[in-house]
């Protein structure tokens, strides 16, 4: 009698399934991103750190306008303006607002992004993302992408609605002046907001719990600035670019160009003092953070992630 | 569809896969062995999620880790059960749909198919945290067939479901492997994988100890009879009659009108205890096997004397 067939050799089913591997799929990121705002914005702490963070946008929205709309006014009432002075403060209101609205920042993207690979990993769902057709490139964008939209919309964003008000609102003199600060505070805002996602991205990469993730976070901007302005104080300078805020104050008052002629300089004699004396190497202390944090999501997929 | 060739796979100094040569068709395979054994390494490395030391897998011809794009090919249901808890079922579902490369439209349409295939449809609204366990297993499943996979791999799915669940899911699943998927199922739970498919896959220390169907595999290991139990009014005569066939080893009266027939073939055992009991006048109202099935096919092969 002859042996019955091996049974890999029958096919159970009925038909059998036809197969396209067609076209290049669309890239993951995005979706990712939005899977993680989606999560975010379900936590109330999210909405209260974005209230927050309006509150700041508020209060300097407020003193840009109402210094322009003084100046407007004067201006048409035919009293002296001294445009210098106008966009000093113009260029004062820019630069406090990047400087305060880095710290709300910082707050709310870990209060909103601070899991984004911690909960991934205590969850699992690596294992999930990571059994369809996304690398660890599209991995890293896509968190990175999360993260990145809380400082746009708190930092770059605000930024950019402040200087079109003051465009648009400023005495026809002084237009072409004030278009000109959109870059230098553009620049300062999206400069903060790539360090503040890469370590948040890193931090989070490194921990297993967003609460966690993003408690250490702040406490270490806190304790990292609360440390070095006092070594600096101490006749430390070198500890000034240990502390990315002040590295980033650096930068934005260089490119704000800030202690020119405004209402800040006139009431505090060493404005136009930069808190760091070099410029470029506050730059590269800033981007020495933004490298750590990337270096720590980068090792973290390498070892959680084979592929 | 599913193909593992010479493939090894090391831990440090722990070999969790030894030279493992394994192919897995259309329709419902199952994978068992115990904790440790090696199927959950083995579910990665088709997955695309490890690279094997030696060897090489492949998933429809392709290198799953060196090629990405053959996973769209692939659903996998993960064991682990803790996902985005805040999400709801058909947000979960469409946003890891999304991954696939399908625009936001077409995954909530494909995600919202997919819910209501596996019974799922009025309760995706839920968010995952307030999900029972089935629920949260079927949405599991769900966000795995979202994308019409050809091949499906499933690890403990079962896991948490109620009986009627249970009941529901092992139809889901069975129906998948009819529909000409590949459909691989990861359990511990025996009768669950007998329910759903007799072709296994048995793995221990990483090796792959059988591969087939599961009556087939039995009727291979010829130095364990099969046990029947019989039912009649007298076993004794019964049993006198029976012990004189050649493939019957022993026969015991087990209890009252239970005769234990201890045979090397259970086709002619199957074939001539109703004709001898029909020549003794009587009825058998019982023929079970307790070893033909898939549990004792596990304990014999699974063990560590087998």
């Amino acid at each position: 009698m002859a042996e019955p067939p091996l049974l890999e050799d029958r096919i159970h089913a009925v038909g059998y399934r036809g197969h396209t591997l067609r076209g290049r799929p669309r890239r993951a990121p995005w979706p990712m991103a939005r899977t993680a705002l989606l999560l975010a914005w379900r936590n109330r702490s999210t909405k209260f750190a974005l209230l927050m963070c309006l509150a700041v946008v508020g209060v300097a929205g407020v003193a840009l306008v109402g210094q322009l709309l003084f100046q407007r006014f004067t201006s048409g009432s035919g009293l002296p303006m001294d445009p210098a002075s106008v966009v000093g403060s113009a260029q004062e209101v820019f630069a406090g607002f990047v400087r305060a609205q880095f710290y709300t920042s910082a707050i709310a993207i870990a209060v909103i992004a601070g899991g984004c690979v911690a909960e991934d990993r205590a969850a699992g769902a690596l294992e999930l993302y990571f059994a369809r057709p996304v690398s660890r490139l599209d991995y890293a964008l896509g968190k990175l992408l999360g993260a990145g939209l809380v400082p746009t919309a708190t930092l770059i964003a605000p930024t950019l609605l402040l200087w079109l008000v003051a465009v648009g609102i400023s005495p026809p003199a002084l237009g072409a002046q004030l278009w000109w600060l959109g870059v230098p505070a553009f620049t300062a805002a999206a400069l903060g907001a790539f360090v503040l996602t890469t370590t948040l991205v890193g931090a989070s990469a490194l921990g297993q719990k967003s609460r966690t993730v993003s408690v250490g976070f702040v406490a270490t901007m806190l304790v990292l600035t609360g440390v070095g302005e006092g070594l600096v104080e101490a006749g430390q300078t070198w500890a000034g670019y240990l502390v990315p805020e002040r590295d980033l104050r650096t930068v934005v008052d260089a490119l704000l160009e800030v202690g020119r002629p405004s209402i800040a300089a006139q009431l505090v004699p060493n404005r136009g003092v930069l808190p760091n004396e070099d410029v470029a190497a506050s730059l590269l202390g800033l981007l020495v953070f933004a490298a750590a944090g990337l270096g720590a999501l980068a090792w973290r997929l390498r070892q959680d992630v084979e592929r | 569809m599913l193909e593992a060739r010479g493939v090894s796979k090391m831990f440090g100094q722990v070999r969790a896969l030894n030279d493992v040569d394994l192919k897995v068709g259309p329709g419902v395979t199952g994978l068992l062995g115990p904790n440790g054994s090696g199927k959950s390494t083995l579910m990665k490395l088709f997955a695309g999620q490890l690279l094997p030391d030696e060897g090489a897998v492949s998933l429809l011809g392709a290198d799953p880790f060196r090629q990405p794009t053959a996973l769209r090919a692939l659903g996998l249901c993960p064991e682990q059960d803790k996902f985005y808890e805040e999400l709801t079922g058909h947000t979960f579902v469409e946003a890891l749909t999304r991954l696939h490369g399908f625009g936001r439209a077409e995954a909530k349409k494909k995600a919202r198919t997919a819910m209501d295939r596996v019974g799922m449809g009025d309760y995706g609204h839920k968010r995952l945290s307030e999900m029972s366990r089935g629920m949260r297993q079927r949405t599991k499943i769900a966000q795995a067939i979202a994308h019409d996979p050809p091949i499906v791999l499933l690890d403990e799915p079962l896991t948490g479901a109620d009986p009627v669940a249970r009941a529901d899911l092992i139809d889901l699943v069975r129906g998948l492997g009819d529909e000409g998927r590949c459909v691989l199922v990861s359990s511990h739970v025996l009768h669950e994988v007998e329910a759903m498919t007799h072709r296994v896959v048995f793995i221990r220390f990483g090796r792959v100890r059988a591969h087939g169907d599961i009556f087939r595999l039995r009727a291979l290991l010829t130095d364990r009879p099969y046990r029947i139990h019989v039912e009649v009014p007298a076993p004794r005569p019964l049993a006198a009659r029976l012990i004189a066939l050649e493939h019957v080893v022993a026969t015991a009266v087990i209890s009252e009108g239970v005769l234990e027939v201890t045979t090397l073939d259970l086709e002619a055992a199957a074939r001539d205890i109703p004709q001898a009991a029909g020549a003794l006048a009587q009825v058998v109202s019982a023929f079970t096997s307790p070893d033909a099935d898939l549990e004792s096919l596990y304990r014999y092969l699974i063990s560590a004397h087998a």
